[in-house]
């Protein structure tokens, strides 16, 4: 019988903190959680225990582009993080919009063998918001949803007909919610900054009309759908509204959108260079107040590798997008926790919690029944963001070289340590 | 004042004593340019890369005259004969270029932030001869000159700036320096090529042309690049000039002291009347002559403000 035990750990949940606590695992099920003694186990001493993190956005390269990244460093990039459970979109090239290619990240899946993945199918074939792809067929192939992210699926009718016809399962649609009519050629938001810069802005709206659609259709059709990546105040009040309508819609934000606001730009760094593009210190708040209230349900990272003469670049020649597996935590603990504009239960709910109940998984709860999967995080423990930190192939982060506080020192998938920090 | 600048990027980073140390610098340069030997040794032994990833005609000569009247050694890169074509990074491409011992790069490049990238990358000064729609800070400073050169000071005087200022790098710059020196803005465009969001800088929007040339002391022309119409931001040519052109007509209702200004090259008949452009109170020319005074003065000042 595999058994594992971690003792005086502080155990963090989405409602409440335990502290000195010793929590035996056998056989990949946490079978008692008791007060600390002076027993045997791994001591996690001053250390916190907390469900391990769920991503449902990211973007692993293969097959294709592998240069950025490849789906074995994507996984152990997301295991660093504390991710063990992650959504990986079909935009590769080619597209995932056939069952074949989702068999073969299954393949690959088992093949790394210490993280669980959630390949997403494409809405449509090679994301042309065309025809519509063979969902069912991709679904028992193992997708566990359906997205044209990157894109979005332009075609108003083609992207209803999408919805209706997948809606007699169960399964995850994510939108990447952009107006291309709006955003073509445009580098940052459209602002004083866009103005001063000299950068080509992209007016927000864009993001809220297309939310906008897609809510209605959802909403008409009374199927669930996920609002990727959300970036505007105007969007969340949008699904806040639509949240009264229809209980089946859900939405996240990503940790660089809750951080950052567009008068980083000034400095060109093209490591923020991302889409949707980063806002108003007025936008960034009303996230973090989404996040606090409940109004948002996850935090994702849309983890997009490039590599670095691809984003060593002049502004306007880097492509859109930056790594997030591996500084989602810690960047979230220091830029908002230790400046308490949020909580640490509240990072649990909206990087645990919420999204494995969105992707209908295990439950990530700390408590004796549930599955092991879990992490410890060390929150007084500075990490460097360097190359040895990072284990994506790419290192197009804003924190690179920058130091964060909350290092994720172990992550445990089912009972079995799946990584851990020297 | 001492000059202690590495780099020229912007207007926006330079103080009004710094554009009037410029400027003042580049007048003693001009009484060289109208000596029969235009020359002086202060940089001599240099080496000046003019980097040209954008085609200028005015520009690059203008810079390419400034350094050789400084006694500079330089060579011209532009993108038909550099590797850029053959997918050379611009980071290659300087680094490169830089090995060969240079001391000086001038770049004009579309994407704004395109000196600064290279600023913070290389070791040799960098002067910004244009980035995307950023700035154009030596355009700026050689009209700011010419202005000098007629009414003295720029406080107070009431400027126009008429054309497509969203993609102008030119209209920025100079907004940013009139402001330093509380010169009255007033901004002239269709809607469609006015940035939306000016909330942060004191100017005045006047979309009425007829009105907007009232009582100006300069009226400066923005030159309208015409791919704008594909674009679907103005109609046709012909309702742009009837609404938003210095034609002749107009041209007769300025000011008696008004002078005409435009940084070239001028679509004759677009936005201004050809009459326009070589009328009495059109400095033009002039703006092209300080242009060399203007660059040599800040070639002169990144390389220490030392003869030799």
């Amino acid at each position: 019988m595999n058994s594992l035990i971690l003792k005086n750990c502080n155990i963090v949940n989405f409602d409440k903190i335990e502290k000195n606590k010793t929590v035996i695992i056998k056989n990949g099920v946490i079978t008692s959680i008791e007060n600390s003694s002076k027993d045997k186990g791994i001591d996690l001493k001053g250390k916190y225990l907390l469900p391990s993190f769920v991503d449902l956005h990211s973007h692993l390269r293969e097959p294709g582009e592998e240069f950025k990244e490849d789906l074995f460093t994507g996984c152990e990039a997301a295991l660093s993080g504390g991710y063990t459970s992650i959504v990986i979109m079909p935009n590769t090239k080619p597209p995932i919009d056939n069952p074949q290619s989702v068999t073969y990240l299954k393949k690959r899946e088992l093949e790394f063998g210490r993280i669980e993945i959630f390949p997403l199918g494409a809405l449509t074939k090679n994301m042309e918001s065309v025809e519509i792809t063979e969902m069912y067929d991709m679904l028992k192939a193992g997708a566990k949803g359906f997205s044209d992210d990157g894109i979005g699926t332009k075609n108003s009718r083609v992207f209803l007909n999408a919805l209706r016809y997948i809606s007699r399962f169960d399964s995850f649609i994510s939108v990447h919610c952009e107006d291309r009519n709006l955003s073509e050629g445009g580098q940052i938001n459209e602002s004083d900054v866009s103005i001063k810069t000299g950068l080509s802005g992209i007016p927000f709206i864009e993001e809220d009309i297309t939310v906008y659609r897609n809510l209605r259709i959802a909403t008409y059709l009374k199927t669930a759908l996920h609002i990727a990546h959300i970036s505007t105040k105007d969007t969340l009040s949008l699904i806040k509204d639509f949240k009264k309508k229809n209980q089946k819609i859900t939405c996240e934000v990503t940790p660089h959108h809750l951080i950052f606001d567009e008068s980083v730009h000034f400095n060109y760094d093209t490591n923020l260079k991302v889409k949707p593009p980063l806002k108003s210190k007025r936008d960034v708040d009303s996230l973090v107040k989404g996040i606090n209230d409940g109004s948002i349900d996850a935090i994702a990272t849309d983890h997009a590798p490039h590599q670095i003469y691809e984003k060593e670049v002049e502004f306007i020649y880097a492509p859109f997008g930056i790594i997030g597996f591996e500084t989602s935590f810690p960047s979230l603990y220091t830029n908002l926790v230790l400046k308490n504009k949020t909580d640490i239960k509240t990072l649990v709910k909206l990087l645990s919690y919420n999204p494995a109940k969105i992707l209908n998984i295990d439950e990530r709860y700390i408590k004796t029944g549930n599955l092991a999967n879990l992490v410890v995080v060390d929150l007084e423990k500075e990490v460097n963001v360097d190359r040895k930190f990072i284990k994506s192939k790419s290192i197009n982060t804003p924190f690179f070289n920058k130091k964060l506080f909350g290092s994720i020192d172990m992550t445990i998938l089912k009972g079995r340590i799946v990584f851990r920090r020297d | 004042m001492k000059w202690t600048k590495k780099h020229l990027l912007s207007i926006e980073e330079l103080t009004r004593e710094e554009i009037d140390f410029i400027i003042d610098n580049a007048f003693s340069f001009k009484d060289i340019l109208l000596r029969p030997i235009k020359k002086v040794p202060a940089l001599r032994g240099k080496t000046v890369v003019n980097l040209f990833f954008e085609p200028s005609t005015r520009t690059l000569i203008s810079f390419s005259l400034a350094e050789k009247h400084l006694s500079a050694d330089s060579v011209n890169v532009s993108t038909k004969t550099s590797s850029v074509m053959k997918g050379e990074s611009l980071l290659d491409t300087a680094k490169n270029i830089e090995s060969m011992k240079t001391d000086m790069v001038v770049i004009r490049h579309s994407s704004p932030g395109a000196a600064k990238f290279l600023s913070e990358r290389i070791n040799s000064n960098v002067v910004n001869a244009g980035d995307g729609t950023h700035e154009h800070p030596t355009q700026a400073l050689l009209d700011f000159m010419t202005i000098k050169e007629i009414y003295k000071d720029l406080k107070n005087l009431k400027v126009l700036i008429l054309g497509d200022i969203l993609h102008s790098r030119v209209a920025r710059s100079l907004i940013w320096g009139f402001l330093k020196y509380d010169t009255k803005v007033t901004l002239c465009a269709p809607p469609t090529l006015m940035p939306l969001y000016l909330n942060d800088f004191d100017v005045k929007i006047e979309y009425d042309i007829d009105k907007a040339i009232q009582d100006k002391d300069v009226v400066y022309i923005l030159r309208m690049q015409l791919e704008r119409q594909e674009k679907g931001l103005f109609p046709s040519l012909r309702e742009y000039v009837k609404e938003f052109s210095m034609t002749y007509e107009r041209y007769l209702r300025i000011k008696d002291k008004s002078i005409i200004m435009h940084p070239g090259p001028i679509n004759r008949g677009v936005e201004l009347d050809g009459n326009v452009a070589d009328s009495e109170k059109s400095v033009i020319l002039d703006q092209v002559t300080n242009g060399v005074a203007v660059r040599m003065a800040i070639l002169y000042l990144l390389n220490g403000g030392k003869n030799e």
